[in-house]
């Protein structure tokens, strides 16, 4: 599987988690089988949980390095670029916390 | 499980545990002491979230009055308080990263290139960002398991210590968010 993968085509397969997971949360909560505030934290485990398995990716690549060496398995095939994680951290920080705690404050009153 | 396994190995470890370890490449202190200050450091750690826990578990008879399962609480402050408080010292924070990276320029280098380039450091970053993604993830599946089943939410549990001292829950939120933004928020 590691051998078919791309590290652009990570970050595809990170949105288009994303967005199923969003569907499936707000359809649920649409169905009233959960409830809005549940759906809420749903949300962001579904934000979160992309995330994690993306570094979980990006991990086992790293790990695969240390085994087989820089050179073997034509590893820039799948490492995710450090100015690609510096970049998502540039942005996404400051957008995660200021949108998060303005939703979580939501969510906490 | 390959993964693990391969991490397992002496090999791997002894690159990781490097990693940790060579801290005193920029602290000049023996290696004994930053090894026993770890491991107090852990031990530390344990005895505070032991300690929380017994306290917090005590929280729905103790800490605030519970009205219909629900902790039914008043703060002196608006709310908005803490949301504006957090914002300022995430920002703050942020500023500050901006200054060191200023008056300090050989600190700053990509990870897995110039003076990060070594595979441990890389290696146990990324470790970090996983555990710290992976308990992120644990914690909203539990909210919202916790909304949903009626169990009290760890939100329930945060509204009390509020509740029992909003000048220390200030504090904490601008510590809290002040690291985050010189940690998370990386400077240009």
């Amino acid at each position: 599987m590691l051998r078919a993968a791309r590290a652009p085509h990570a970050g595809k397969v990170g949105l288009a988690l994303i967005a199923v997971i969003l569907l499936a949360v707000a359809g649920t909560e649409n169905l009233g089988l959960i409830s809005f505030i549940s759906a809420g934290f749903l949300a962001f485990a579904g934000l979160t949980g992309t995330l994690f398995l993306l570094c979980l990716y990006d991990l086992v690549v790293s790990v695969f390095e240390l085994r087989y060496g820089p050179g073997a398995g034509r590893p820039d095939r799948f490492r995710i670029a450090s100015d690609v994680v510096q970049e998502y951290v540039r942005w996404l920080s400051p957008l995660g916390f200021v949108v998060g705690i303005i939703v979580g404050h939501y969510f906490w009153q | 499980m390959v993964v693990a396994v391969g991490v397992c190995r002496w090999h791997h470890r002894r690159a990781l545990l490097l990693a940790m370890m060579r801290i005193d490449e920029r602290w000049p202190v023996p290696r004994w002491v930053v090894r026993t200050g770890l491991v107090g450091a852990a031990i530390g750690l344990a005895a505070v979230i032991w300690r929380s826990w017994s306290v917090t578990s005590l929280a729905r008879g103790g800490l605030c009055e519970v009205v219909n399962g629900a902790p039914f609480t008043t703060f002196p402050y608006p709310s908005q308080a803490f949301v504006l408080t957090a914002i300022a010292a995430y920002v703050v924070g942020h500023i500050s990263s901006r200054y060191v990276v200023e008056v300090r320029p050989e600190l700053v280098a990509n990870l897995g290139e110039d003076k990060f380039d070594r595979i441990g450091p890389v290696l146990v970053a990324k470790s970090i960002a996983t555990g710290f993604l992976l308990i992120a993830t644990i914690l909203n599946l539990y909210e919202a398991r916790a909304f949903a089943i009626g169990n009290w939410p760890i939100t329930y549990y945060v509204w009390c210590a509020t509740a029992a001292s909003p000048i220390l829950a200030l504090l904490a939120t601008a510590l809290v968010s002040f690291l985050i933004g010189r940690w998370l928020w990386i400077p240009r």
